[in-house]
């Protein structure tokens, strides 16, 4: 619980609270940063500007849905519209490298799931990444917009999609 | 994909540690005063910066004229047109990005997307016949103004040349500065707004 009156005002209360929520939701945002950025240093920048648009939208934010539903929507809203010039060739494939490398030792299945999202298109990713934290439709259809029919149906492709390409995906 | 291979696929995205580190609060709370790196504030940067560049030409031109005074008293029409022309399109470029909604990241991607495409649909818009129009009127001024410099009749426009002349000469200047202006269009914003509209359109679509 925050106590205010400590505070010099209520928007520096208002900053702190903000910090605690996005220390405790981090780790959702990072894994956005993943599926979108494909090197370390588009990765720092994307959770930047996320940080940066959550904060400008944390005003407006009035608990009717979820805080993890809030920064979600604000996240994809940042990585779909948000998204970079493509990295030289080379830059890639040796961060790649290096993150198989360091990866090796924990979860192969982690990495072909990462993997597979990278094969999708931003908006599929965005909808995978809801699918995969198990929002129901109607949260989906909050987050995107779309009405909750053309979610399922989007959804049931998006399925169909995945497992084809995890399917195809080398095993090493 | 059959419900349970779905389960498992979510069970490892839950279980998923990101490699990045977790950052502490003192980091966080860093990144709240940091400038915006986003695409939409660069090239919003770009296009407030691209006005005021033009802004200070205007004022180097004025300051050039004040200090350059015209054997020719008409030479003065030159330059004051091209300042009344030019001043009120920077004003009303200025004003255009200043009104024009700029969607927010909270909204429902479906909108965020939406807004996005017509505000850059209009914003590029207003770029591209801010050039076209400035371009011609500042160089077909700055060459009058060069003219009467010379001494050289400002209201006889046509003792040396045809109107035909002179309308060919706007109109490659118009052409030049319109695929200039589209060239710098393509190169610097256009790929993003396509790119915007692709997603707008995969969400759309059944």
């Amino acid at each position: 619980m925050l106590i205010i009156t400590g505070y010099k005002n209520l928007e520096q209360a208002s900053e702190i609270e903000f910090i605690q929520i996005l220390e405790q939701h981090q780790h959702l945002l990072h894994k956005i940063c993943k599926v979108y950025a494909p090197t370390a240093e588009q990765r720092r920048d994307l959770f930047q500007d996320i940080t940066l648009q959550l904060w400008r939208a944390w005003p407006r934010f009035q608990a009717r849905s979820k805080v993890s539903t809030w920064m979600y929507r604000v996240a994809l809203n940042v990585a779909i519209s948000n998204l970079r010039q493509k990295t030289p060739r080379t830059e890639t494939l040796r961060d790649q490298h290096h993150e198989t490398l360091t990866n090796n030792t924990e979860n192969e299945q982690i990495n072909r799931l990462y993997e597979a999202l990278n094969h999708l298109s931003a908006v599929d990713k965005a909808l995978a990444i809801l699918l995969l934290e198990d929002y129901p439709y109607e949260e989906i259809a909050e987050v995107t917009g779309q009405n909750i029919n053309h979610i399922r149906v989007k959804t049931h492709r998006l399925r169909e999609k995945l497992r084809h390409i995890i399917q195809n995906l080398p095993t090493v | 994909m059959k419900n349970d291979e779905l389960d498992d696929l979510k069970a490892l995205w839950h279980n998923a540690q990101p490699s990045e580190s977790t950052q502490q609060q003192v980091e966080l709370q860093q990144l709240l005063h940091q400038k915006s790196g986003t695409t939409f504030t660069r090239m919003r940067r770009m296009l407030y910066n691209e006005a005021l560049l033009g802004l200070f030409i205007l004022i180097g031109w004025i300051g050039y004229v004040a200090t350059h005074p015209p054997i020719h008293q008409e030479a003065y029409l030159a330059a004051a047109q091209c300042t009344l022309l030019a001043l009120p399109l920077i004003y009303f470029y200025l004003l255009g990005f200043q009104h024009l909604q700029q969607p927010t990241a909270d909204e429902r991607l479906l909108s965020t997307l939406q807004r996005s495409v017509a505000y850059w649909d209009i914003a590029l818009r207003l770029y591209f016949w801010g050039g076209v129009i400035i371009y011609p009127v500042f160089l077909l001024s700055i060459s009058w103004y060069q003219s009467a410099l010379r001494g050289e009749g400002l209201l006889q426009i046509t003792e040396n040349c045809t109107w035909m002349s002179i309308l060919f000469r706007v109109s490659f200047i118009t052409l030049i500065a319109s695929l200039t202006t589209k060239w710098l269009i393509r190169h610097s914003y256009e790929k993003h707004l396509n790119a915007l509209k692709a997603h707008l359109r995969e969400l759309e679509e059944l």
